[in-house]
């Protein structure tokens, strides 16, 4: 009898089982089967999303690996007032002093809004939902929008002040979901507020541009603006390497808006972008801009230009007056936005007695004349094919001058006479050779200047050209024809990059010496720069650009500007362009100062006035910075000591 | 010997239990597994998020030190503190270039003395060939 309720039991327990998995079998295949589509199109909807990475911009940094440029991590901190909740109202004054709001503007901000339905006011932007901390910070909602990766990150994150829900209808009433508190809250204080643990505040993380240096160098770097686009200088002409590139998780999130790691699909690394070693070297960079600034207080000139290089064609510091604050570049004046030019390469000029160096090189190089040559600088006229043309004037008068002499008394007679000597064709090769009317390759903004083909001169030309009128070039240009001499007859491409290294500091490309062309021969370049020593000595143009232990080459220059469409005699360019010690170049300096004749001694801006002086101011502060030894053989003390007595 | 029917039914039964256990620790398995394989993420993700923020917080130090580090900003220190500080301009050393025995004799008889209890060391120069 047991046995066989047993029996039954067994079959009735055994059917009961069978019913009951039958039936969730029945209610399985019915969901994943028949209403498979129905019940994922919500869940589809809802759950995936696409977290940005934003790639952080790379530094561009100085010769020693100081930060010239750098991006800094802030919060763009906001409120959802409808997240709000009631127990953390006594929180709310400690976060109005924390982020330095009055508190009532605190509350205003913090009180649920509606905006009106669309096509009644002007409405708060509509965004599918705020963008995320790319981290998977908890405060931060998730982020639902488009799929398609973004070439550079959602810069709109910063500049809005409100937002709607884009799920409501915009026929109503739509909630404000997020009010902005304050744009650019550090990383430290961020982790204060978030230690608040206040529903419904939370930021949004976005990189800065920040220049710690302020001013120093501003020229050179440009400036990133709001939008994050690189602007201006080798912050645009670097972008490239600067930038990186933006990274993206495609996964999925739970009912409270968390990443869900386990379910990432796919993931796109971000990679930050390298950093740019420049040849600037800061501490040269502030000599050169504090002495820029001595000169404008000194002179209050339209505008001036240091250069700073060393024999390799490297650019240890590049300043001009006037300046600006690339960290503040948007409160620069819309008149005054000429300041924000790198003028040493975008503005040209008429370098004046500078170019003398080219007739003479050249004159020395075809073997036309030597440093001993003696010609006529009193003369007015000269024979030139056929012609007689009028020579230039001389400030004093001038007689029999060796080509040394030429040089150190800057004579434009015997210039003239060089260049005639020369000829159209051989003049115009020299000079292109020196780099004037071409493009160097500095990076950003170059100008190629003015050197007509010498078919075009006109007869009196000849004589013109070769004190430096008739041709105009920058700054850089002239520098660089000094470095010419400086580097022993090779013309060489400016540069300003040293570098480019990983974020782990792995050296990427390096940049190295590169030469453009041979403009003269070693020997000439070094008859050349003994002729320049004798500027800086006794009977030269520039005493007062001497420095005491050292052979200092270089050159002054004084040109007319062009006012009205006349040369003035009351606007000037004054210039000295020089290197040392001569016979073993360390560093070249140019110095250009524009229009400074108003507070010049004498009412003339002559370039050994305004400029000479802060060659030898620049240079004197350089010896010990760059460790700068007299050079040549003269300076060079003979005596070994060897202490035999003393040891210690 | 007669086999009992019911017997067939009990090692169904007990088979079918002894399934439902297998599949239900199997399942609990992989639910436990599938927990911890979340678990795990999530752990990587917030230690990945906690090295992200330290280097922003050491990024945002080394930025805000660059930036007191400013040479406008270290010349205001320097007149603000009243520190006397002046940037080096002179050339550290001096280059001599006369005769240095003669200089250093005139040095040694007319200059100010080291007052030291020991004497001075016996020093001698020798001039070096060409």
């Amino acid at each position: 009898m047991s046995r066989g309720f047993t029996s039954n039991r067994i079959a009735v327990l055994g059917v009961t089982l069978f019913a009951c998995f039958a039936g969730l079998g029945v209610r399985l295949v019915w969901l994943h089967v028949v209403d498979r589509d129905s019940i994922l199109r919500p869940v589809v909807r809802a759950r995936p999303m696409l977290i940005p990475e934003t790639a952080r911009r790379g530094d561009i940094l100085d010769a020693r690996g100081a930060r010239l440029a750098t991006s800094r991590s802030e919060i763009v901190l906001g409120v959802d007032p409808h997240s709000l909740v009631p127990k953390d109202r006594r929180k709310w004054p400690e976060l109005a002093a924390l982020i330095g709001m009055p508190e009532d503007e605190l509350r205003e901000k913090f009180t649920p809004r509606y905006a009106p339905p669309a096509g009644e006011a002007p409405a708060p932007r509509t965004v599918m939902k705020p963008a995320a901390d790319d981290d998977g910070d908890d405060n931060a909602p998730a982020l639902a929008f488009d799929f398609s990766p973004r070439a550079t990150p959602p810069a709109d994150a910063v500049g809005h002040e409100e937002e709607t829900d884009p799920a409501a209808d915009p026929r109503e009433p739509r909630p404000i979901l997020w009010v902005k508190l304050r744009d650019d809250v550090p990383e430290s204080l961020h982790e204060t507020i978030r230690r608040l643990n206040i529903q419904g505040v939370y930021g949004r993380r976005v990189y800065r541009r920040v220049y710690p240096s302020n001013q120093l160098g501003s020229h050179i770097i440009g400036f990133v603006n709001r939008e994050q686009q690189a602007a201006a200088g080798l912050e645009a002409y670097a972008d490239f390497y600067l930038r990186g590139q933006q990274g993206w998780r495609l996964g999925e999130r739970d009912g409270r808006n968390r990443e869900l790691p386990q379910f990432a699909v796919r993931e796109v690394p971000r990679f930050d972008g390298y950093n740019v070693r420049l040849s600037i070297d800061s501490t040269v960079q502030d000599i050169v801009e504090q002495e820029l600034a001595a000169l404008a207080a000194k002179f209050r000139p339209a505008k001036a230009s240091i250069i700073v290089s060393d024999t390799d064609g490297f650019i240890l510091a590049m300043a001009n007056y006037p300046t600006f604050n690339p960290n503040e570049y948007n409160k620069v004046p819309k008149d005054e936005e000429a300041r924000m030019k790198n003028i040493a390469v975008t503005d040209v000029y008429e370098p004046g007695s500078v170019f003398k160096i080219v007739p003479a090189a050249a004159a020395l190089e075809e073997r036309l004349v030597s440093a001993r040559t003696v010609i006529d600088c009193g003369v007015d006229r000269s024979t030139y094919n056929g012609r007689v043309l009028k020579l230039p004037a001389e400030d004093h008068a001038m007689g029999r001058l060796s080509v040394a002499e030429i040089i150190s008394h800057s004579s434009n007679r015997g210039a003239a006479q060089l260049g005639m000597m020369l000829g159209e064709e051989r003049l115009h090769r020299y000079a292109s050779a020196f780099g004037f009317g071409t493009r160097l390759g500095f990076p950003t903004g170059e100008v190629r200047g003015t050197l007509h083909p010498y078919k075009k001169w006109y007869p009196i030309d000849i004589t013109r050209i070769p004190m430096g009128h008739t041709v105009s070039s920058t700054v850089l240009q002239m520098h660089q024809a000094m470095s010419v001499i400086a580097s022993g007859g090779v013309l060489l491409r400016p540069q300003i990059i040293r570098q480019i290294t990983s974020p782990t500091g792995d050296i990427v490309y390096a940049y190295d010496r590169a030469e453009i062309g041979r403009a003269v021969s070693p020997e000439t370049a070094a008859e050349v720069a003994r002729m320049l020593i004798g500027v800086t000595r006794q009977g030269g143009t520039a005493t007062n650009a001497a420095i005491e232990g050292f052979d200092v080459a270089g050159k002054t220059g004084t040109s007319q500007k062009i006012i009205d469409g006349r040369y003035s005699n009351r606007h000037h360019v004054g210039s000295f362009v020089g290197f040392f010690p001569a016979q073993r170049p360390r560093v070249v300096i140019s110095v250009v100062v524009d229009d400074a004749d108003r507070t010049a001694a004498g009412g003339n801006g002559y370039g050994r006035v305004v400029a000479a002086p802060s060659f030898k101011r620049i240079g004197e502060r350089l010896i010990p910075i760059l460790g700068i030894r007299p050079g040549g053989e003269s300076a060079v003390p003979r005596l070994l000591a060897r202490n035999e007595g003393g040891r210690r | 010997m007669k086999k009992s029917p019911s017997a067939f039914a009990n090692q169904l039964l007990l088979c079918v239990l002894l399934a439902f256990c297998t599949g239900g620790s199997i399942g609990l398995a992989a639910v436990w597994l599938r927990h911890q394989v979340s678990v795990t993420a999530r752990s990587n993700r917030d230690l990945a998020a906690e090295v992200a923020r330290l280097e922003r917080l050491i990024d945002e130090r080394k930025t805000l030190l660059e930036t007191e580090q400013a040479p406008d900003k270290l010349r205001g220190l320097n007149a603000s503190l009243r520190l006397g500080l002046v940037p080096m301009s002179e050339l550290p050393v001096l280059q001599v270039t006369e005769n240095v025995i003669e200089r250093m004799a005139r040095r040694a008889g007319s200059g100010p003395r080291l007052e030291t209890a020991l004497p001075p060391a016996p020093v001698t120069f020798r001039l070096a060939r060409n």
